[in-house]
C-alpha cells in the first residue's frame, strides 16, 4: 500500500527519510500521522534521539516492516516456513544487537522508549538481561557501571555471608 | 570563543544501567531468571531495592516471566533457617542462599504456599512439647519480609495443613478436640480464621494427621487410626486400605501432574488409582540405594529430592545437603520412570555435633 515517505530529524540535525509504514512502528509517530500533524514537506523533529541512534532505530523498523508485510502475504505458510522465517528474524536481531556497545544499547533503549516501539524495547531489554545474568557482583558493577554504594562495613559483612557469590 | 565548547554540548551519555528510567530497569531485570537475583542483590543498594520490589514481580507477571522458585527450611541444632535455591555465578552449580529469617523458636510447624507467600503454622513453642502454638508467620517470597498473621483459634501441632482456593485448612493437632473445633480455615484474602464443620465424628477423633491434595480432592490420613479418608461429595469417606498403607506421616510425598508419589522404605512409589496399587518409580534404584531421601517436592513438572551426608573431612566433621533433580517420564506401557538429571551439594556446614543436628524441615515451591 503506502509508499509514502516521511522525514525524521534527529536532535543533532540529521534528516532521515523513512517509509510511513516503517515509521508507524513507533506509536508516537503513528499517533502524529493519525492526527495529521505531519506536514509532508517538513521533517518530524525528534529532540531526544541523536542521528547515530536514529539510524539504528530506522534500520530496525525497516527490517521489521518487511517482515510484517510478509505476515499478511503468507498467511497460509507452512509451519516450517514460519519457523525458518522466525529464525531469520532472530538471527538478524542477534547480529543487530551484537554489533553495538552497551552504551549504544542504552541509548537505543531510551530512544525506543521515547518513540514507543514496544518490540524494540523488548529486544534491547532481553539483550541486557542476557548480559547481566551469570556474573559475579564485581563483574556486574564493572560492565554496567554501577556504583558500589555499600559502606566498607556492609561490604565486608556481605562478602562474609555470601562467599559463594564472590568465589 | 574559539576552542571553548560548552561542556554539555553532547547529551549526557547513559552508561549505567541504573541511570535508565525505573520501568526500563524493571523490564530488564524481570527477564533475568530469579536464580540470579541473590547475586544481583549484592551489587549495590539501589539494585538490591529493585530486586526486592513488588514492582519487579508485577513486571515479571506482565511479561509472562514468572518462574518456579524453590525454598527450603533447614534445622541446625535448635535453630531454623530458610534458604532459596540459586545459581552460583559463572558456574552451573546450584546453592542454597540464606534469606532473612526470624528468630524462630518453633519446631514441627507446618508450612504451605499460597500465591507468593509461605505460611508457617503451629508447632511447638520453644522446643517445649507441652506448649503447642497457634502462631502463624508469613514470608513474602518476593521481598523476603516476614510478618505475623492472625493466630489460629486453637494451638496445634502435627495437624494436617493444606491449601485449596486461596484458603488454608488445618485439622486436628490437639487431643480431645470436639468435632466443631477440629477443622479451621484461614481465608488469605480477608486474613481471618473460622471454624469449619464437616460432620464426621469418626475422622475427628485423632490427634496427628497428614493430608494431600490429589485427584481434585483432599486425602487425609489419621495416624492414630491408621486410616485414610477422602472428601467425597461433602463427606469423609474411607479409602482402600492399600492406598492408606503406602503413605504416612514419616514419609515424604508430593503430587506431580496429578500423580501421587511417596518415599517410603527406601523407595519412591506412585499410586495407581485405577488398579489401587502402589508401584515403584523405576530408574532410581541406585540413587535410593545409596541415599536416604528425606524430602521431595514437585518443581515445575519435575521432582526434586534432598538428602544429607555426614563425613569426616581432614580433621573436621562436615555435613552436606544434596539435591537431585529428577525428570518424570510416563511410558506407553503405563510405567513411570524417574530420570536423574543431575545432583550436587547445595549446602555445607562444618563442625556440627552429629548428623541428626542438621535436617531439612520444609521444601516448598512458589511461582513468582
Amino acid at each position: 500500500m503506502s509508499s509514502n515517505m516521511i522525514m525524521l530529524k534527529s536532535s543533532d540535525g540529521a534528516s532521515f527519510e523513512i517509509e510511513e509504514a516503517a515509521a508507524r512502528k513507533s506509536k508516537i509517530i503513528a499517533n502524529m500521522i493519525e492526527v495529521e500533524c505531519v506536514d509532508e514537506d517538513k521533517a518530524i523533529p525528534l529532540q531526544n534521539v541523536t542521528g547515530n541512534i536514529l539510524a539504528l532505530v530506522i534500520e530496525y523498523c525497516n527490517k521489521h516492516i518487511v517482515d510484517d508485510d510478509d505476515d499478511v502475504a503468507t498467511e497460509e505458510a507452512s509451519e516450517e516456513e514460519e519457523e525458518a522465517k522466525k529464525k531469520k528474524v532472530d538471527d538478524w536481531e542477534a547480529e543487530f544487537m551484537n554489533s553495538m556497545s552497551l552504551e549504544t544499547m542504552f541509548e537505543l533503549l531510551l530512544a525506543a522508549n521515547y518513540l514507543n516501539i514496544k518490540s524494540l524495547i523488548d529486544l534491547v531489554c532481553q539483550t541486557i538481561a542476557n548480559n547481566i545474568k551469570d556474573k559475579t557482583p564485581e563483574e556486574v558493577r564493572k560492565i554496567f557501571s554501577i556504583e558500589n554504594d555499600f559502606t566498607p562495613e556492609e561490604e565486608e559483612e556481605i562478602r562474609k555471608e555470601n562467599a559463594w557469590a564472590f568465589g | 570563543m574559539k576552542g571553548e565548547e560548552p561542556p554539555c554540548k553532547r547529551r549526557r551519555v547513559t552508561n549505567s544501567l541504573l541511570m535508565l528510567p525505573d520501568d526500563l530497569i524493571l523490564n530488564c531485570l524481570a527477564r533475568v531468571s530469579r536464580l540470579y537475583y541473590p547475586t544481583l542483590s549484592l551489587v549495590s543498594k539501589k539494585l538490591r531495592s529493585f530486586i526486592a520490589s513488588i514492582d519487579l514481580y508485577q513486571t515479571r507477571t506482565l511479561l509472562g516471566r514468572t518462574e518456579n522458585c524453590l525454598y527450603v527450611c533447614l534445622r541446625q541444632s535448635n535453630s531454623l533457617g530458610w534458604f532459596t535455591l540459586c545459581r552460583r555465578p559463572n558456574s552451573s552449580k546450584m546453592i542454597f542462599v540464606p534469606i532473612p529469617t526470624l528468630n524462630f523458636s518453633l519446631v514441627l510447624d507446618a508450612a504451605v504456599v499460597v500465591g507468593p507467600n509461605i505460611y508457617t503454622i503451629g508447632g511447638y513453642m520453644n522446643n517445649n512439647i507441652n506448649a503447642s502454638s497457634n502462631v502463624v508467620k508469613v514470608m513474602d517470597c518476593r521481598t523476603h519480609i516476614w510478618r505475623e498473621a492472625p493466630s489460629m483459634h486453637v494451638a496445634r501441632v502435627f495437624q494436617s495443613t493444606f491449601v485449596f482456593d486461596g484458603k488454608i485448612y488445618v485439622t486436628g493437632g490437639r487431643n480431645n478436640l470436639n468435632s466443631t473445633k477440629w477443622m479451621e480455615v484461614f481465608d488469605t484474602k480477608t486474613q481471618t480464621w473460622e471454624f469449619s464443620h464437616i460432620p464426621s465424628e469418626e475422622i475427628s477423633k485423632g490427634f496427628a494427621y497428614e493430608s494431600v491434595w490429589y485427584e481434585g480432592t483432599i486425602y487425609m490420613k489419621s495416624r492414630d487410626q491408621n486410616v485414610t479418608y477422602k472428601m467425597h461429595q461433602g463427606k469423609w469417606k474411607r479409602v482402600h486400605p492399600t492406598m492408606n498403607e503406602g503413605w504416612g506421616l514419616s514419609s515424604s510425598h508430593c503430587v506431580i501432574d496429578n500423580v501421587f508419589y511417596c518415599y517410603i522404605d527406601g523407595k519412591i512409589n506412585w499410586y495407581d488409582s485405577k488398579k489401587e496399587l502402589w508401584i515403584t518409580l523405576k530408574g532410581l534404584e541406585r540413587l535410593l540405594f545409596e541415599h536416604y531421601v528425606g524430602t521431595m517436592v514437585g518443581y515445575g513438572g519435575k521432582m526434586v529430592v534432598f538428602w544429607t551426608e555426614y563425613a569426616y573431612v581432614k580433621n573436621y566433621k562436615e555435613t552436606t545437603v544434596w539435591c537431585a533433580e529428577i525428570a518424570i517420564e510416563k511410558r506407553e506401557n503405563g510405567e513411570i520412570w524417574g530420570m536423574v538429571q543431575g545432583f550436587d551439594v547445595v549446602y555445607t556446614i562444618s563442625n556440627i555435633p552429629n548428623m541428626n543436628a542438621l535436617s531439612l524441615v520444609h521444601a516448598l515451591v512458589t511461582t513468582i
